[in-house]
């Protein structure tokens, strides 16, 4: 007979193993989860002194039961329809090219500076980013428009490739967002509480990745030279250009903060309304909406997936009661509470160096959500943070997703340098988490005054 | 949100269009998918805006349609993500590896998941039977879950035959070539 | 033996720490230290409401508890208590649910053990105009407390509008719905609906939400002659009561708290409809309640009426 606890230690050498294998992580997530319910159940009935046969076949019951359960229960979540709404809204901006409007209009204002470039494509990813709910589209949508101009300019590989891989990440912080909702249905907060508080930090780090910018090309001006200054006309044009893609990012924001739509209300009436843009302007054509119901489709199959993965994993690690244990160990550590917040966010840091943002969210969760709640650190505000530490792993080597999706992009720019371009972005986030550990308004003063 | 798992970059581009089978994936999933999909933005704006807002008179069971519309869009879409990559796999450890080891070990995560897949289909088609039992029906207009665990019974073993078919691709060839959705 | 609980409400609610908490002490006291239960809140033994039953047969846990109208099919009968009728208060009408239950509900629960079957009651309404006369319930864009009672707000003219409780605070605010059914203990932290609702009405015809904890049968059977007896003897009526008293006394601590709190409540006018505006409404209501009934015979459950006549003596 084995404790619980052995039960769940197994299961998490197992998920490792199973990770390191190269199963998806959802997929790993099921199979331990599912087998792992059944030999912690098994182990609970023997120890209730239950005949062997009983215990197996109640550990079976179980295991199956929560394995079809919670997969239907992932699937059939009213909360969850902003998943594929959300994502059809960022695929129809960014098929359609209304994301160019954006990069254009901040090029007309600040291509003419020195390292103007580059912090026009940091604003133009942090428009795009409220209007998908990934990092990864961020990056490409963005990175595809804005890194042939400024080579046009020669700006020094590092710093292009860097922006756009940092202003990328903008997309998981700046509403909507992918991980937020994945993190606000894992425990139990208000979506819409959680866009709300990403807001402000969003905008803040956009203006660090600026200033980060600035900075670099101040000491060393041969990094980002000056663009072609834009004539009047030329950013009048720009503006209306970008005006469609701005009102549609002002109504849905607007909608949510004043209560008008919920989330789900608000994803279905920003994709609708970001179809009818593109149509107007005649930017859709028939392959592009199968491109964009096909990439919708691909998406949304990622990210239930990973859900139900989350679904059927939490069942098995509550019964092997180690999120309990690892409370009471965390909370018995002679290191207060900001001592633990920064173990959680190392451990964060660490990790996201080799894990992807949302299979990490999900992984860690059901460990890491009790320790939270217990030292009662608020859950909205905890999830701001945790969101930019998810964010600093996208960039962080040796696998930073947004730096291989950059890379793809540009091809001929070697790895190391895309990194060695990156780390000034790094610390803007070590910055921004700082301030928001100094300053938690910075997140709760919205979804604190919303409705 | 995120949009494909490779982590490496997919610098083969050039590689042959889709293939039958994939063809034909392509083919049902817009046809299923993309009405699925159209319906349920529609259905969620008229509902909103237009029955509740606009005219106080909300579509009685809207929440309940859209909640089978969900379910229905996510089951055909798990498959599809199977032959789009779309599923995150953890690459460092196998890219450190021989590359013949580091393909044996995805045959083996090929044909295992697929072997659990075919596991959880079979049990999501018995939840499906047992749902009258256990009352799982939408709140508003008592419609019965049970077609819903059958189509995702069916998505799951389709998951299933997608791995085991991947598997012997990569046995044949080498290499799991995963369907494209890039532009062009 | 530890008996798991299952349960879908957050960890601190006061279900867990007032009802359960007295159910594990009694059980550990009376056996000795034989007996005690291990909670799992907050969905950790499987997410959501809607299959805390299947849990319960399947053995997931040995315990779930869980709310009837999320498997209306399955309790139709006890759902006859969440409609309007004599009782005012969760103990009243939970009181009534247990003098019914023998003759008219205890074959729903045939495939389980019931360890407690309890209401919670909504009985206020808040508002953003003041509905203490019958005919202000005219086209008032109204969520009721349960889905169930759509028909009866019909009959009263008002535009029932299906929301979670979730967004009713946010609906209020910004006028997409008029008013709610809500609970006292809506109206103050953590909900704080005093913060948008411009008027509660109070002496309502009360809705109700009937919850239930259930046991798994098999589980029940391998437990020792004495044990069995000392479950029976914690549960059923008694703990049932103790689960009301604790929605009770929720909405008498929030009454308490919107007298405390003059400034909370600055914006809020507490409106009563009188007794005979009451029995107006009431009276109204029969078709409603008629054509609840109609559509339960339409299912083959031929005896509703009588049911809810034994539910509101
Ligand atoms: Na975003
Ligand atoms: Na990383």
């Amino acid at each position: 007979m084995m404790s619980v606890e052995t039960v769940g230690v197994l299961g998490l050498v197992c998920l490792f193993v199973m990770l390191a294998m190269r199963f998806s992580v959802a997929l790993s997530m099921i199979i331990v989860g599912f087998f792992g319910t059944l030999l912690a159940t098994q182990q609970k009935m023997l120890a209730l002194g239950l005949p062997a046969e009983r215990a197996a076949s109640q550990g079976w019951k179980t295991a199956l039961s929560n394995l079809s359960g919670e997969t239907f229960e992932a699937a059939s979540n009213y909360n969850l329809l902003v998943i594929p709404l959300f994502i059809l809204m960022g695929n129809l901006a960014g098929v359609s090219g209304m994301s160019n409007g954006l990069f254009r209009a901040a090029y007309a204002f600040l291509g003419h500076l020195r390292g103007g470039l580059a912090s026009a494509t940091i604003a133009g990813c942090a428009g795009f980013a409220a209007l998908s709910g990934s990092s990864l589209a961020a990056a490409v949508t963005m990175g595809r428009v804005a890194l042939p101009e400024m080579r046009r300019f020669r700006y020094d590989d590092g710093l292009a490739t860097g922006a756009v891989a940092a202003g990328g990440t903008l997309g998981f912080l700046i509403p909507p967002s992918g991980g937020m909702i994945i993190y606000a249905i894992l425990t139990e907060q208000s979506i819409g509480q959680l866009f709300m508080a990403g807001i402000i930090p969003g905008i803040l780090l956009s203006l660090l990745f600026i200033g980060v910018i600035s900075l670099q090309v101040w000491r060393r001006p041969g990094l980002g030279p000056a663009g072609a200054r834009s004539d009047l006309a030329e950013k009048r044009r720009a503006l209306i250009g970008a005006a469609p893609i701005t009102t549609v990012i002002g109504l849905t924001i607007a909608g949510m903060y004043t209560g008008f739509f919920t989330p789900v209300e608000a994803s279905a009436f920003g994709a609708v309304l970001t179809f009818a843009i593109a149509l107007a302007e005649r930017k859709l054509s028939w392959r592009k909406m199968h491109l964009v119901a096909l990439q919708t489709m691909s998406a949304t199959s990622t990210i239930f997936l990973i859900l139900i993965g989350a679904f059927v994993f939490i069942p098995f690690m509550s019964l092997t009661e180690i999120p309990t244990r690892m409370v009471e160990f965390l909370t018995a550590l002679p290191i207060g509470s900001l001592g633990i917040l920064a173990v959680v966010i190392l451990v964060y840091i660490f990790l996201g160096t080799f894990l992807e943002g949302i299979a990490m969210l999900v992984l860690t969760l059901p460990v890491v959500m009790p320790i939270a709640a217990a030292l009662g650190w608020d859950l909205v505000w905890f999830g701001i943070v945790v969101v930019i530490v998810l964010e600093m792993g996208m960039i962080s080597p040796p696998v930073g997703i947004n730096v291989f999706i950059v890379k793809s992009i540009a091809p001929d720019v070697p790895m190391l340098r895309i990194f060695a371009g990156i780390w000034p972005f790094w610390f803007a986030m070590i910055l921004m988490l700082v301030l928001l550990i100094v300053f938690p308004q910075i997140a709760l003063f919205l979804p604190q005054t919303m409705f | 949100m995120a949009r494909t798992a490779t982590s490496r970059p997919p610098a083969a581009e050039t590689a042959p269009g889709p293939g039958f089978f994939d063809r034909w994936l392509v083919r049902i999933a817009l046809a299923t998918g993309g009405t699925v999909l159209t319906v349920m933005t529609l259905l969620c704006v008229v509902n909103v805006l237009i029955m509740r807002k606009l005219l106080a008179a909300p579509i009685v069971g809207a929440e309940d349609a859209l909640i089978l519309l969900l379910v229905t869009f996510v089951a055909l879409s798990i498959p599809f993500g199977a032959r789009t990559g779309a599923h995150i796999e953890i690459e460092v450890v196998s890219e450190m590896l021989p590359r013949r080891i580091a393909l044996g070990q995805q045959l083996v995560a090929r044909l295992a998941g697929g072997a659990f897949l075919a596991l959880m289909a079979w049990q999501l088609a018995e939840a499906g039977s047992q749902a009258a039992r256990f009352g799982e029906v939408t709140q508003q207009l008592e419609l019965s879950y049970e077609p819903f665990y059958y189509l995702l019974a069916l998505c799951f073993g389709l998951f299933a035959a997608i791995q085991i078919a991947d598997a012997w691709r990569m046995m044949r060839t080498g290499a799991a070539d995963m369907l494209s959705l890039e532009e062009e | 033996e530890q008996l798991t609980i299952a349960s879908f409400l957050p960890g601190p609610h006061h279900l867990h720490t007032r009802m359960l908490g007295w159910f594990g002490e009694e059980l550990e006291k009376q056996s000795g230290g034989e007996l005690s239960i291990q909670l799992f809140p907050g969905g950790q033994l499987g997410a959501g409401p809607v299959q805390q039953y299947k849990r319960a047969l399947e053995g997931v846990a040995d315990m779930t508890l869980g709310v009837s109208a999320y498997t209306p099919t399955v309790f139709p009968k006890t759902m006859l208590a969440i409609l309007p009728g004599s009782s005012n208060t969760a103990v009243e009408s939970t009181g009534r649910l247990w003098d019914a239950y023998e003759a008219h509900l205890a074959d729903e629960y045939d495939e389980v053990k019931l360890i407690a079957l309890m209401t919670v009651a909504g009985n206020v309404i808040s508002s953003t105009r003041d509905l203490s006369t019958l005919d202000a319930f005219a086209g008032a864009k109204l969520v009721p407390y349960a889905a169930m009672t759509q028909p009866i707000l019909e009959s009263l003219g008002a535009v029932p509008v299906q929301m979670p409780i979730t967004d009713v605070y946010t609906g209020l605010s910004t006028g997409t719905i008029d008013a709610a059914y809500t609970s006292y203990s809506n109206i103050t932290p953590p909900w704080n609906f005093w913060d948008v609702t411009p008027y509660f009405v109070e002496n309502v015809p009360v809705q109700f939400a009937v919850l239930f904890l259930v046991m798994n049968k098999e589980r029940y059977q391998s437990l020792s002659d004495e044990q069995r007896a000392l479950i029976d003897s914690l549960s059923g009526r008694v703990l049932s009561m103790k689960g009301a008293e604790s929605f009770d006394l929720a909405d008498t601590l929030s009454k308490q708290q919107m007298a405390d709190n003059p400034d909370k409540m600055k914006n809020s006018q507490v409106v009563r409809i009188t007794d005979d505006e009451r029995a107006r409404v009431i009276a109204r209501s029969q078709d409603g309640l008629q054509a609840i009934f109609a559509a339960y015979r339409a299912k083959g459950i031929a005896d509703a009426e009588a049911v809810y006549q034994a539910l509101n003596p």
